[in-house]
């Protein structure tokens, strides 16, 4: 049996030591699969948000989770990861995503084109395109989401027009496994359009969508007729109603992409008029519609994407209160949107999330930002894994981590959310991702050393040596070596008042010399793996001092 | 009751409401000089408002002792100003990719959010009618908002009374954008007769065939397939139904005639001319038929079709009989319409009553909620504004505008800053050229109007 926490030690030390080098062991791309059965022991899970139990083991078989519990037995085939101070959670799901999405091609336009009165699918109406055929899985941005927790994406298309295409679910997998949980899941649904011909508002967006379900409705009742009697005419075969006739039946839901609360007000409008199932995704903005959303019931994914916080000052001469007043508006309107969540939270509405518009380097910070303006890190993760499975009705399959359920589950170094955790391993679909983890680890993550090699240059002469700092429980300790003042050979002080950032290294140690006890003090800036600082020698002067970070010298 | 319901919504829901309106709904206006415009003046009158309706007018009045007052003593109250034709709250304007649009509605596109409504009742307005834009010969259906700024729901802006109306266009707009423009019919103002005439036709032949369908269908053992829907063409039909009234973006005397014979031949009575620069040209037959005439006092000149206008036309139309209002077509024209009216007397000398009448109860006539608004009588809806001085005075400043009784301006209490919406990231939020801003070409491409057209020399 493979000792997979010995290597996972190695590797971890070796990304101390290489640094950004690009020699890490790990296997971000989850291609050199050697077994498809896991164990992780030792973990801590929150199975569900809310939940926590300690100390448990994770058997993973085939993509399922088999079982968890305190001290599995092991069987013989399973790779095991040691969960010793990792965090279990529930691979995200992301409510509406369009990263590895292309455009379907749409057909020359005619020579007889009217843009008043176009086809259907030149106008952006093409609700019966697969979005799972312009889908594709080895896209760089899918392992940049899968990097960030998401396991699960619903995928809508891609397309200018109102009804782009049907939204399918995918897992977030290696690219050649099986990816598809469901196609076909609702029908993409948009106030937007192609522009330069019918509809090219709003205002005709709404007409087109009445119109378009009142004739699929009149499709519906001749098909029937059709069925039962065949003594008349055949009905049109019209793929954009065969499409909506779902919606009608409620086998499909209308899944609208807004913009803006008045977006929100429009889709559910068609919900009403139609009598129609929907879900709206995107919501940034409009506390004040939640009485309304909660009543409709219907599914709701909040955007993660939040809006700049305000930089701008206004010039000197005209600061006056009226523009104070200004900008204290401005704040607060910001404070709102960054307060919506926990808002929706408090409405007891089960929202979900979307990353749509969203910079993947933002995921956390923008999560982070609405967990300090209300939102609860519960609802949070609820937000990312039960409520979108609930809306989205793979609850039964994925969303939790539980016996039965897909494995889709992150280890994460701290828990969720907290200002230093970190992925290290995302398993989506049975699927082992491992990510090294960064530098950041170095201040306070977990256990291990890092070397520099040092240059100095006082007025006599020339000096070099090595210094290392090792970290335990998150607390840096650190030692200095150098020539001994007093003869030959090497002396090992430690570092006193040690302090350690990503920028910035200052320490002090003390140098016996026959005379008196020296106190020498260091201070530099880190730049990638380099040190470039000065040296102080107790009342005497400043040095050059500079460091580049090494492999462990060998004693 | 459905309206208190209403109000007490508006009560809860609106956050603006708390900050900004102190008078309940229950309250006397004291000692006012009361422009009723429908029932002559009356000087230290108060006007007593009870759940949204005017309860009593008179002198004196006995009122519950624990009553809100608002002391109106040397001021005067007047109706609602009512703007029969404007584009403001409202989110898009033209759907001008097609020459008939019958089937969109304004409806689905109110901004409550727009500071103009603010503006629009700092300038005494309580109504406006909510147009499509001018560049399809037959535009969209409109909607009658109530000014009821601080609501969020943009239905709540809705004059739920109001009946339908839909906007029609003659003239340089639709010709430019479809025929100049796109190469498709109207490119001449005969084309945008025929365009009409075609709808009507074809909205003709659709309720035939439906009407067949429907009784066919009624049939024992019926294997009817539904035709095709157009909501396109019910609206139409509901036009020729007298359901809806159209209001015509209109200029020149020819094609305003034009449409009263095509209307006169269709059965359609419930038309309403807007701009109608040479509507005194056709006083007599506008009288005649229509429902009359909805114009700028004196606003021309900004393109060929508009060279031949003059400031009498108000005059000269309500001399003729014409039922007449003056509109703004304008965010910033409707902050003023009583200056707009005023005009009328500079030129013209319409009385006090006929002067406001412009911009009260004929408007309020013209959008079919004459029932409702428009004058302070007993029993209407309490749409009230109180002036400083007297409306058609150049010095008059409004002090309160009150819609369904409520309190939604009020100079006192005025704050720096009212929008409702602020833009959390900018400190300079947006502004757009004015040109396609609450304009009657907004939202056209830009490619077809003239100024992008002369830039890309893009001829046909």
């Amino acid at each position: 049996m493979i000792n997979y926490f010995l290597h996972f030690k190695i590797s971890l030390l070796l990304c101390f030591m290489l640094g950004r080098m690009g020699f890490a062991q790990s296997d971000p791309t989850g291609q050199k699969r050697i077994t498809s059965t896991y164990l992780i022991t030792r973990v801590t899970i929150i199975p569900t948000p809310g939940k926590i139990l300690p100390n448990q083991d994770i058997l993973i078989r085939n993509g399922q989770i088999v079982s968890f519990g305190s001290n599995l037995p092991r069987p013989a085939e399973a790779l095991q990861i040691p969960g010793d101070s990792l965090f279990a959670y529930p691979g995200f799901i992301d409510m509406a995503n369009k990263s590895g999405v292309s455009a379907p091609s749409i057909p020359e336009k005619p020579a007889d084109f009217d843009p008043s009165n176009p086809p259907d699918v030149q106008a952006g109406i093409h609700p019966d395109v697969d979005v799972l055929e312009h889908y594709d899985p080895s896209h760089s941005q899918i392992a940049d989401w899968r990097k960030n927790g998401f396991t699960i994406a619903h995928k809508v298309p891609l397309g200018q027009g109102m009804l782009p295409g049907t939204t399918g679910l995918v897992v977030y997998g290696p690219p050649k496994s099986n990816i598809i949980i469901r196609s076909d899941v609702a029908r993409y649904a948009k106030f937007s359009t192609v522009g330069g011909m019918y509809p090219a508002t709003v205002l005709g967006v709404m007409a087109k969508y009445r119109a378009l379900f009142e004739n699929a409705r009149l499709l519906s009742r001749h098909q029937v007729i059709f069925a039962s009697n065949q003594r008349v005419k055949i009905p049109d075969t019209n793929p954009v109603l065969q499409s909506l006739i779902l919606v009608l039946e409620k086998n499909k839901p209308l899944f609208f992409e807004t913009n803006s609360e008045l977006d929100v007000r429009r889709a559910l409008s068609i919900q009403r008029e139609q009598d129609i199932s929907v879900m709206i995704s995107g919501i940034a903005e409009g506390t004040h519609m939640i009485p309304v959303i909660k009543k409709s019931g219907v599914g709701v994914a909040l955007s993660i994407n939040l809006p700049e916080e305000n930089k701008q000052e206004f010039s000197a001469e005209i600061q006056n209160s009226e523009r104070e007043e200004q900008l204290k508006k401005i704040n607060a309107a910001y404070i709102k949107r960054l307060s919506a969540a926990g808002e929706y939270e408090k409405a007891g509405i089960p929202f979900a999330f979307t990353t749509k518009h969203l910079d993947k380097d933002k995921l956390f910070d923008n999560l982070r930002l609405m967990i300090k303006h209300g939102l609860s890190k519960e609802a949070a993760l609820a937000a990312l894994t039960t409520n979108p499975a609930k809306i989205l009705g793979i609850d039964n399959m994925t969303g939790d981590i539980s016996p039965g359920k897909m494995a889709n589950i992150l280890l994460t170094t701290d828990t969720l959310f907290s200002a230093e955790f970190q992925i290290q391993y995302v398993i989506a679909n049975g699927y082992l991702f491992e990510y090294p983890l960064k530098d950041n680890s170095e201040k306070n993550g977990k256990n291990g050393s890092a070397y520099w090699e040092y240059d100095t240059k006082t007025s006599a002469g020339s000096a070099s040596g090595f210094f290392e700092i090792s970290y335990q429980s998150g607390t840096a300790k650190g030692s200095i070596t150098y020539d001994d003042p007093q003869g030959e050979g090497k002396i090992t002080s430690p570092m006193n008042d040690l302090k350690v950032s990503t920028k910035r290294i200052t320490f002090s140690f003390v140098v016996k010399t026959a005379k008196e006890d020296l106190t020498v003090a260091i201070e530099g800036d880190v730049s990638e793996n380099f040190l470039v600082g000065k040296m102080y020698i107790a009342d005497y002067d400043s040095f050059p001092f500079t460091a580049q970070k090494t492999d462990k010298p060998k004693p | 009751m459905k309206h208190i319901f209403n109000l007490l919504c508006l009560l809860l829901a609106s956050p603006f409401l708390v900050v900004a309106q102190n008078a309940p709904n229950r309250f006397v206006i004291k000692n006012g000089t009361v422009l009723t415009i429908t029932n002559g003046t009356f000087p230290k009158t108060d006007v007593w408002v009870e759940n949204g309706k005017i309860k009593q007018i008179g002198q004196d009045l006995k009122v519950p002792a624990n009553i809100t007052v608002v002391d109106a003593s040397g001021k005067y109250v007047m109706p609602g100003i009512i703007d029969a034709h404007s584009h403001i709250a409202l989110e898009a304007i033209n759907e001008a990719t097609s020459p008939i649009t019958s089937e969109v509605w304004m409806g689905d596109v109110i901004d409550p959010f727009d500071i103009g409504i603010y503006r629009a009742l700092a300038g005494g307005v309580t109504v406006t009618h909510a147009m499509h834009g001018s560049a399809n010969a037959i535009g969209g259906q409109n909607v009658t908002l109530k000014l009821r700024y601080g609501n969020t729901d943009p239905l709540a802006l809705r004059m739920q009374e109001a009946p339908r109306t839909i906007k029609f266009a003659l003239g340089e707009n639709p010709t430019r954008v479809h025929g100049r423009g796109k190469n498709i019919q109207p490119r001449s103002r005969m084309g945008v007769e025929a365009v009409i005439r075609n709808g009507f036709e074809e909205a003709l032949q659709y309720k035939k065939v439906w009407e067949a369908y429907e009784t066919e269908r009624k049939q024992k053992n019926s294997t009817a397939v539904p035709p095709v829907y157009s909501l396109r063409l019910e609206t139409i039909s509901d036009i020729l139904a007298g359901e809806i009234i159209i209001h015509c973006h209109s200029y020149r005397a020819d094609e305003i005639y034009m449409l009263i014979k095509v209307c006169r031949e269709y059965g359609i009575d419930k038309i309403v001319f807007s701009h109608v620069n040479e509507g005194f040209k056709v006083a007599p037959e506008l009288a005649a038929y229509t429902m009359g005439a909805s114009i700028f006092s004196d606003w021309w000149a900004y393109k060929f079709e508009v060279y031949y206008s003059t400031a009498y036309n108000a005059a000269v139309l309500t001399k003729n009989g014409v039922l007449t209002s003056i509109n703004s077509d304008s965010g910033e024209v409707i902050r003023h319409l009583y200056h707009e009216a005023a005009k009328s007397q500079r030129y013209g000398g319409l009385s006090d009553e006929e002067a406001l009448a412009l911009i009260t109860i004929n408007p309020a006539k013209q959008l079919g909620i004459d029932a409702f608004v428009g004058s302070i009588e007993v029993g209407k809806q309490a749409d009230l504004v109180i002036f400083d001085s007297h409306p058609l005075s150049i010095y008059a400043i409004p002090q309160m505008t009150f819609v369904d009784g409520i309190k939604y301006f009020d100079r006192q209490s005025d704050e720096l800053d009212q929008r409702l919406k602020i833009n959390p990231s900018e400190l300079i939020e947006p502004i757009f050229l004015k040109e396609y801003d609450h304009n009657c070409m907004q939202n056209v491409d830009f490619y077809f109007t003239n100024f992008g057209r002369n830039l890309f020399e893009h001829r046909h």
